[in-house]
């Protein structure tokens, strides 16, 4: 049950990879706290609607994979956590996302307080156009951190991303000199920064190279001690590679609205999806 | 196959002639260009040539009588003016020539004559102490001699420089009666270039011209005065109106960009297009209205309200094209961090589009700096420096202009000038906003 | 963490209810952005308001009239506005042709390694300003002008009065040796507007798709057939925007106008060598020192048809370019 190996075709390169192989010492917080959840949860892009009817949740300290052919929504469910989709005009949320059990789509929720507890790592790298320090620091200061905890609190983001040795001689120099791999990380520092409750990270490894992917994993499973972390990726190595939970999402060809298909441990959905359209994804059968 | 066609030849032909006629036109463009520049640089540079000796505006202006004379057709009576001026003009040189001359050699031979007393005295000196030799003697011999030709020459020269000096006052005043009596020739005409000293140039401002000059030599005393009211003006009334027009400009850029999607959004696009299509002296006429009917006084700062009014559409676009350059995907970055959108355009988008902020704010500068219509409804001129802008006041395209339009010829160089001195701020400030944007994009 | 961290909804604290800044911050680039509208207003209702006494006085037959005279009253609008458009359009007639035939070569047929600094020079005589263009004409370019083509065409030509020829006549009010007048005023105009409609060829040729080119190159066109047929008049719409912008310029050209134009504000003379005067030169020298309100009422007026006329024709210029730019039903765009 906790180790399994599962044959997994991906292109015509057949490989052999371990999945759920970091179950079991969470099997000890089996109780975890439900941090995140979505109760029928739809949402709107003007007239269109995006997302039918999701309800799933979040364990605290767990790596959550959100998976699924393109168009499916899982970008639209997660940037709806931290109601990032509101920086887009025309759209709404229907239902309810609960964060510590606070619904982020109350008529008079705060996003901006919302996402001060969320920390986001985007698609592509996107450091300010300022030094390493001050990118770092940029949501300490938002949120009103004392000064004289900053510098410190720098460090530590950035040796929790793994990025502190190659740029603790540089941090005055611009953030935009970095490598696209070194960028991510300086992107995943400056998301730790404010020790957010929650990190979302929408597809982070898709404009990296292999290398920097898995400096970029290796970062995310120590991360996932200290914070819950939601991920979408395309990516179903990486989903297997490194979440606890995944979630598989899928377009309804009639309404083409996503969907919530399957959701479940990992090691479930990758070796014994239960829905028959989980399991054409998973081995690559289909998207 | 080509070849051998009926129209080959022809079309050949009209081909060739419409490419080049396309070369013809870009240095036909390029023709004015090089002479506007290249007159108000030398012409307005001419004014500011420094003269170390005074008798250079003699030559300057006996040179241009003469030329003048030699122009005109005028059979006899200008061929004996003609005749006179040019003799007027050679002993004028001589004497010019000469009197350079023992100038110099008044500030040599002391020198010399030092040089050569101690020579005579080393000699004498080693006379007494070794004995006299035939050769030492022949020495000290010429030394005397030499010197005593020094001094001489010393005698000559000064009682000749006074000589110089008078027969010259009489050339000028010849001269100076000669130019009186040929006809369409005015002392002004012979004394416009090369009067000033740069230096007062920049820092004094205008003095009253000789209307009628009574001689040459009155006219290359008269300072005539130069434009630092006028550098004053324009500094402070541009200034003034970018400090209108900058947040204005700016923050209007920043509701553009940062607010797209309104109907409101597009009406402001709109009033910036109308804003920079509108002719200038529309503007002037708006300001004058406004500012100078309801105040009942002529000012600094409706000129500034004026031209404030005509850089606000270049920064606001030049804002707002800048601001959208700067990719969604950083404001995201900030927004999910949890950042207010002002806090979050305060300290990252505006940063990140500084230096095209600025190149719009240098190029709304230059333009203002040389806009002269509003200005004339508005500041009125003035010839003193004022470093009030509730009064009237000058400003170099105004200066220029008015001196542009003044009959006196040493008016007239004054213009060339202070366009030379506006060309040059505006072509700065141009390459300046240029070279801002070139280091953005490396 | 989540235990100390405020709750996310149900507060209403100061800080919340303006959305931390936003609202504000909002509403203060809103303001700003409704000056710039207040502003446009403010111009339009003050040479509205301002042109009132006059407009009640004279009608719009006013714009048709001849004669100016301060003193009397009696004002007509017909010089300055035939001064205007004449200058304005000699400028267009000169500047026009060779405008594009400029844009043509910076973009078809310009050597690479030229075409930036090429570009750059015709910007910095676009940069300018108008006042030297005045005083360059003065000094420099009237004296040539009359010496070598005002008085050979004028002699030539003589007192003709029938109409082509009559343009080209000796002037009757001043002697053509005076050399101020709408012919040099076209001139420098045309100098001036040049760059305007040289840069905006440019920018609408640069944009035409390069199978518009190849087809006729492929069919065995010159490479002027191929740019006449092919790329001009592809962009035509987008160069004729360009030449209404340039006009536009022109039209409202005050300082260069008024420096050589000659100012003969009573009658309109039929000779093109003959003085003249703008409607924007004739309001930039009489309104700050206008003897009376009417007089001043009248010159508003006048500012106010001039504003009219370029906003016009900026909207249709504006228009065409903005048309071009996005290629033919705003989809072609190779």
């Amino acid at each position: 049950m906790s180790e399994a190996e599962v044959q997994l075709e991906v292109g015509s390169v057949p490989r052999t990879i371990s999945i759920g192989v970091r179950t079991r010492e969470h099997e000890k917080a089996e109780a975890a706290v439900q941090k995140i959840e979505a109760v029928n949860f739809n949402f709107y892009y003007g007239k269109f609607k995006a997302l039918n009817n999701v309800t799933m949740s979040v364990r605290e300290r767990y790596i959550t994979a959100l998976i699924g052919p393109s168009g499916c929504g899982k970008s639209t469910l997660l940037r709806a956590i931290n109601r990032m989709n509101d920086t887009i005009t025309g759209t709404r949320g229907e239902g309810a996302i609960l964060v510590n059990g606070e619904n982020v789509y109350a008529a008079d929720a705060d996003p901006i307080m919302l996402r001060r507890r969320i920390g986001m790592v985007f698609q592509r790298p996107n450091p300010f156009p300022k030094s390493i320090r001050d990118n770092v620091a940029y949501g300490l200061k938002i949120a009103g951190w004392p000064r004289n905890e900053i510098d410190d609190r720098i460090e530590q983001s950035l040796r929790q991303a793994a990025l502190w040795d190659e740029v603790k001689d540089r941090l005055k120099k611009s953030g935009m000199g970095l490598s696209g791999g070194q960028q991510q990380r300086l992107c995943i520092a400056r998301a730790i920064a404010p020790r957010p409750e929650v990190i979302l990270m929408d597809e982070p490894c898709s404009a990296l190279d292999p290398i920097s992917t898995i400096k970029i994993e290796e970062t995310m499973i120590e991360l996932r001690r200290e914070y819950t972390i939601v991920i979408v990726t395309h990516n179903m190595q990486q989903a297997a590679r490194v979440s606890n939970e995944t979630a598989y999402m899928l377009m309804n060809p009639q309404t083409r609205a996503g969907e919530l298909v399957e959701f479940g441990e990992t090691e479930q959905i990758f070796t014994n999806p239960r829905d028959k359209r989980t399991e054409d994804y998973i081995s690559g059968r289909f998207g | 196959m080509i070849n051998q066609s009926p129209n080959y030849l022809r079309r050949r032909v009209f081909d060739l002639f419409m490419r080049g006629m396309t070369i013809v036109a870009t240095l036909l463009a390029l023709v004015p260009l090089f002479l506007i520049i290249g007159y108000v640089f030398i012409r307005g540079g001419s004014g500011l040539i420094y003269f170390p000796d005074e008798y250079a505006r003699y030559e300057i202006g006996v040179e241009k009588l003469v030329t003048m004379l030699s122009d005109r057709q005028d059979p006899q009576y200008d061929r004996d003016l003609f005749t006179q001026a040019r003799n007027d003009q050679s002993s004028l040189e001589t004497n010019l020539s000469t009197t350079r001359r023992y100038q110099e050699r008044t500030k040599a031979i002391p020198g010399e004559l030092k040089d050569l007393r101690a020579s005579l005295n080393d000699v004498s000196e080693r006379i007494e102490n070794r004995g006299a030799t035939p050769e030492r003697e022949a020495e000290q011999a010429q030394l005397a001699s030499q010197i005593a030709t020094l001094e001489n020459e010393q005698a000559t020269i000064k009682a000749e420089l006074p000589q110089l000096a008078s027969e010259r006052t009489t050339l000028i005043s010849d001269i100076d009666e000669l130019a009186r009596s040929a006809r369409g020739v005015s002392l002004d005409d012979l004394g416009s270039v090369g009067l000033r000293h740069y230096f007062p140039f920049f820092t004094e401002s205008a003095k009253p011209a000789p209307v009628m000059a009574t001689s040459i030599q009155q006219i290359s005393i008269t300072q005539v005065g130069g434009v630092f009211h006028g550098i004053v003006g324009t500094f402070l009334i541009v200034g003034a109106s970018l400090l209108i027009a900058l947040p204005i400009g700016i923050l209007a850029g920043v509701f553009l960009s940062e607010y797209p999607s309104t109907q409101l959004s597009t009406f402001i696009r709109f009033s910036t297009d109308v804003l920079s299509a509108a002719p200038s002296i529309i503007v002037g006429v708006t300001a004058y209205v406004l500012v100078v009917q309801r105040t009942k006084e002529f000012s600094g700062l409706a000129g500034s309200v004026a031209l404030s009014v005509l850089m606000v559409p270049v920064i606001t676009r030049t804002t707002e094209e800048m601001l959208k350059l700067v990719p969604t995907t950083v404001r995201e970055a900030a927004f999910g961090l949890g950042s207010p959108k002002w806090w979050l355009t305060l300290t990252v988008v505006i940063p990140a589009a500084m230096s095209g902020i600025v190149t719009g704010a240098l190029l709304a500068f230059a333009r203002a700096a040389g806009e002269t219509a509003p200005l004339l409804l508005t500041i009125l001129g003035k010839n003193q420096v004022t470093w009030n802008l509730l009064e009237p006041m000058a400003a170099l395209p105004l200066i220029t202009y008015k001196y542009t339009e003044n009959p006196s010829p040493i008016q007239n160089d004054l213009a060339w000038t202070s366009a030379l001195v506006l060309t040059m701020l505006v072509l700065l400030v141009n390459i300046m906003a240029r070279w801002v944007t070139r280091k953005r994009t490396r | 963490m989540a235990s100390q961290a405020e709750p996310l909804s149900g507060l209403k604290t100061f800080q919340r209810r303006i959305e931390h800044g936003d609202l504000p911050f909002r509403y203060l680039t809103m303001f700003f952005g409704l000056l710039v509208i207040l502003l446009v207003v403010a111009i339009g209702w003050v040479v509205w308001d301002g042109s009132a006494e006059a407009r009640a006085e004279f009608g719009f037959g006013f714009l048709f009239q001849e004669g100016w005279n301060p003193v009397n009253n009696n004002y007509g609008a017909w010089p300055a506005i035939y001064g205007t458009l004449a200058s304005s359009g000699i400028a267009l007639l000169i500047a026009g042709p060779l405008g594009v035939l400029i844009g043509v070569f910076l973009s078809e047929l310009c050597p690479f390694s030229l075409r930036m600094p090429l570009s750059f020079l015709v910007e910095l005589l676009a940069a300018i300003p108008s006042v030297i263009y005045g005083m360059w004409g003065i000094f420099v370019f009237i004296p040539f002008f009359v010496k070598y083509i005002a008085i050979p065409i004028t002699d030539l030509v003589g007192n003709a009065t029938t109409f082509p020829l009559s343009l080209l006549s000796a002037p009757q009010t001043a002697p053509v040796t005076s050399g101020r007048g709408i012919m040099i005023a076209g001139i420098i105009l045309a100098i001036m507007i040049l760059p305007t409609i040289a840069a905006i060829s440019r920018d609408v040729l640069v944009v035409v798709p390069n199978h518009q080119r190849e087809a006729l190159l492929a069919v065995g066109a010159t490479r002027w057939e191929m740019i006449w047929k092919g790329v001009i008049s592809y962009a035509r719409a987008g160069i004729v925007g360009g030449m209404m912008l340039g006009l536009g310029r022109a039209l409202g050209e005050t300082m260069a106008a008024l420096m050589v134009i000659g100012s003969l504000k009573k009658t309109v003379e039929s000779s093109l060598f003959a003085p003249g005067i703008s409607a924007a030169a004739l309001v930039a020298s009489e309104l700050p020192n206008a003897d009376s309100s009417l007089h001043a009422s009248t010159l508003i007026l006048i500012a106010l048809v001039l504003f009219g006329i370029t906003l016009l024709l900026n909207a249709a210029a504006r228009l065409l370019v903005w048309h071009v730019s996005r290629g033919p039903g705003g989809n072609v765009r190779a």
